[in-house]
């Protein structure tokens, strides 16, 4: 029985319409068949981080973000979320815990910033704000092929579902 | 037979086929984008030389040979115009082009002309416009090849032109744009260094570059000026500035050369390609004029002026030096012939087989199609090689004068004016290749002093402004086109936006959400 859930959604400008316009010039021939959108996991994190700098350390805050399915880390600007309550089907299961998504998010922060400054710093890196958010993807199926759209950004990526998604 | 320069062939001819296995073995036919574009990862100094290689051809040992020798110092405008083109090329539509094309997720240049000026009839049109044009280029060089071999080698003109003509599609058939984009590069080495041998063993012979201008002033002063032999086109400037224009801005017409663009490894390869290919030219360029002008000191009485270089290769060199200058010489005729049979073969399989034949053909069926259709044309024009049709030089400038008048505008209007519309590129299309077509049928240029070229540029440009203009408010350019060419004008790098669904990698979001939909189901 599908169950409803209270979550945070990362607020978006992509409306559905906007998605289907930029989706039917790149797949002009083929046939929509279906819209459906689902909410994707992630860890937020806001990091305040020291690095050495002359004689002293040099603090500034730094997001991160953990994808809470694979696990992958990136740096994310800030963005303001709203509460929802979806359906349990929309919703992609978490597969790593905070803990997890802590040491993740700290290892990929030291290698960041050692590739910006290009320096092997010691640096000093401090996790909280803890925070769910999620993400919503729209995913359009066509006769041949489907794709999925980032609801903030309007990033497509193909998926390979088969034909019959 | 000269078996020294067979030698030097058969070496050449490995290395060439060496490159095509090559890669074939570095994945040159993984996927479409591989076989057709060499999967956009190739660096400045190949795509400046294989720009530079294809859009020279047989044409520069050949026909500008024969130019010069009939026309003496006049032959040099052409050398003007074509010494400019590379950077011109690469700074009108270079880094533009790459962008966009990739933006659109376009893997031709006809497939481009379609997503920026949305119409099938358009892709129609300039698809077998292009099939056809660029075939009978083919033929050009399968003549030039058949013809320079035989001399040199002594080898029976259907057999060596057999042999060129296998080797060329053997390593097109292997490695696709990969292969045929760093066997240019090869070959424009050899080229360069073959040229400039002859030229020295010239200058030599003539007792330098003052003695020989002195001999040509004795033999007829004429030649020496800018106007050609007995002065024949003093002041037709409308003839001069289409010699300037054919292989200057000519070239960003061209659909064979154009593709250059969208395989670079970003857009800012065009930058540097665009002094690597002005370096080059200006050695490679004036030299095959000059040493036509000259060799009617040195061969006066020759009854085929197009063999002029051949002619002195063989006088004035030992065999081991004319097996290498032969060598430069096919790699001058196979670097365009490798080229224009893969687009020709690209364009039939991609613009009109699958877009209005069979929509649902798999990736590796198109490879397939491309290369039985190589394979067709290289037949074919095998055979019709055989008859020799007309000279070298006059199928050369009929086929490009075309294509640069049908396509000139759409191309470089593509990216620089937002408000090109299809109706504008459909009828510049149109009006310039008939335009060019005509003005040679009828050999109207006797009457007017205007080259083709410029009748034809002239022609499309003025109709692609006139009729984008009268009906903007009917057909306005989609606003998808007009935000992708915005982000194209734009210095930064490539959004991934609208090109994802012709990607293979998939990102971690899209290999989750496959898992979740898969269980779903």
């Amino acid at each position: 029985m599908s169950q409803d859930n209270l979550i945070s959604v990362i607020q978006h400008d992509v409306s559905q319409v906007r998605i289907e316009k930029i989706a039917s010039n790149i797949l002009r021939s083929d046939e929509l068949l279906k819209i459906s959108h689902f909410y994707y996991p992630y860890f937020y994190f806001k990091a305040d981080c020291k690095m050495p700098f002359l004689y002293g350390r040099k603090s500034f805050a730094i997001n991160a973000m953990v994808d809470a399915c694979s696990g992958h880390a990136a740096t994310s600007d800030l963005f303001t979320t709203e509460r929802k309550v979806v359906p349990e089907g929309q919703l992609l299961t978490k597969k790593i815990t905070i803990e997890t998504a802590q040491i993740k998010a700290k290892r990929y922060l030291i290698d960041h910033l050692n590739r910006k400054f290009r320096t092997l710093g010691n640096y000093d890196i401090l996790l909280d704000n803890e925070e769910e958010a999620y993400k919503l993807f729209w995913v359009l199926e066509y006769k041949n092929q489907s794709i999925m759209v980032d609801s903030v950004t309007d990033e497509f990526e193909a998926l390979k579902l088969g034909k019959s998604a | 037979m000269n078996t020294t320069v067979i030698f030097f062939l058969i070496i050449y001819y490995i290395v060439v086929l060496g490159i095509g296995y090559w890669a074939l073995r570095n994945g040159g036919s993984k996927d479409l984008e591989s076989y057709l574009l060499g999967g956009r990862k190739i660096g400045p100094a190949t795509t400046a030389l294989t720009l530079q290689t294809t859009s020279m051809s047989g044409f520069m040992f050949l026909g500008a040979g024969g130019l010069g020798y009939i026309q003496g110092y006049w032959a040099l405008w052409y050398a003007v115009g074509d010494i400019g083109g590379g950077v011109l090329n690469f700074s009108i539509i270079g880094r533009r082009m790459r962008k966009l094309s990739q933006l659109f997720g376009a893997l031709t240049a006809i497939e481009y002309l379609e997503k920026r000026y949305p119409s099938g009839a358009l892709r129609l049109i300039s698809g077998s416009l292009t099939v056809f044009l660029l075939g009978f280029y083919v033929l050009a060089q399968f003549i030039a090849g058949g013809k320079g071999m035989a001399l040199v080698t002594g080898i029976p003109y259907p057999i060596a032109l057999a042999i060129a003509v296998t080797v060329i599609v053997l390593y097109t058939f292997m490695g696709g744009y990969l292969a045929v984009a760093y066997t240019d590069f090869f070959q424009s080495l050899v080229m360069l260094i073959g040229v400039l041998w002859i030229f020295i063993a010239v200058l030599y012979e003539l007792g330098g570059f003052t003695a020989a201008n002195n001999a040509l002033h004795t033999l007829d002063p004429t030649l020496l000026s800018l106007w050609g032999k007995d002065l024949g086109f003093e002041g037709q400037w409308g003839v001069v500035a289409g010699a300037l224009l054919i292989f200057s801005v000519g070239y960003l017409g061209w659909p064979h050369v154009v593709t250059r663009h969208m395989a670079m490894k970003s857009p800012s390869t065009a930058r540097s390609a665009g002094a690597w290919a002005t370096v080059w030219n200006l050695f490679f360029v004036p030299t095959p004029y000059l040493i036509g002008i000259f060799a009617v000191l040195i061969l006066p009485n020759m009854t085929d002026p197009e063999m002029a270089i051949f002619q002195v290769a063989n006088k004035l060199l030992p065999a081991a030096a004319t097996g290498l200058v032969m060598a430069a010489i096919m790699a001058a005729i196979m670097s365009t012939a490798d080229s224009l049979l893969l687009q020709t073969g690209t364009i039939a399989a991609r613009d009109l087989y699958e877009r209005f034949i069979n929509p649902n053909a798999s990736e590796k069926q198109m490879i397939w199609v491309s290369r039985g259709l190589v394979l067709a044309i290289a037949i074919i024009g095998y055979f019709i090689a055989l008859k020799e049709p007309p000279s070298i030089f006059n199928v050369v400038i009929f086929t490009t004068s075309v294509l640069g008048s049908a396509f000139l505008p759409a191309y470089v209007c593509a990216v620089w004016w937002r408000k090109a519309n299809t109706p504008g590129a459909l009828s510049s299309i149109i009006a310039g290749a008939l335009t060019a077509f005509f003005w040679q049928y009828l050999e109207i240029t006797a009457m007017t002093s205007i080259a083709p070229m410029v009748a034809g540029v002239v022609s499309s440009t003025s109709t692609m402004i006139l009729v984008s203009l009268l009906t903007q408010s009917k057909y306005p350019v989609p606003q998808n086109v007009l935000e992708l060419i915005d982000e194209s004008s734009l210095v930064r790098s490539i959004p991934s936006l609208d090109s994802a669904p012709l990607k293979n990698s998939l990102s971690t979001e899209a290999l989750e959400l496959e898992r979740f939909l898969g269980k779903k189901k």
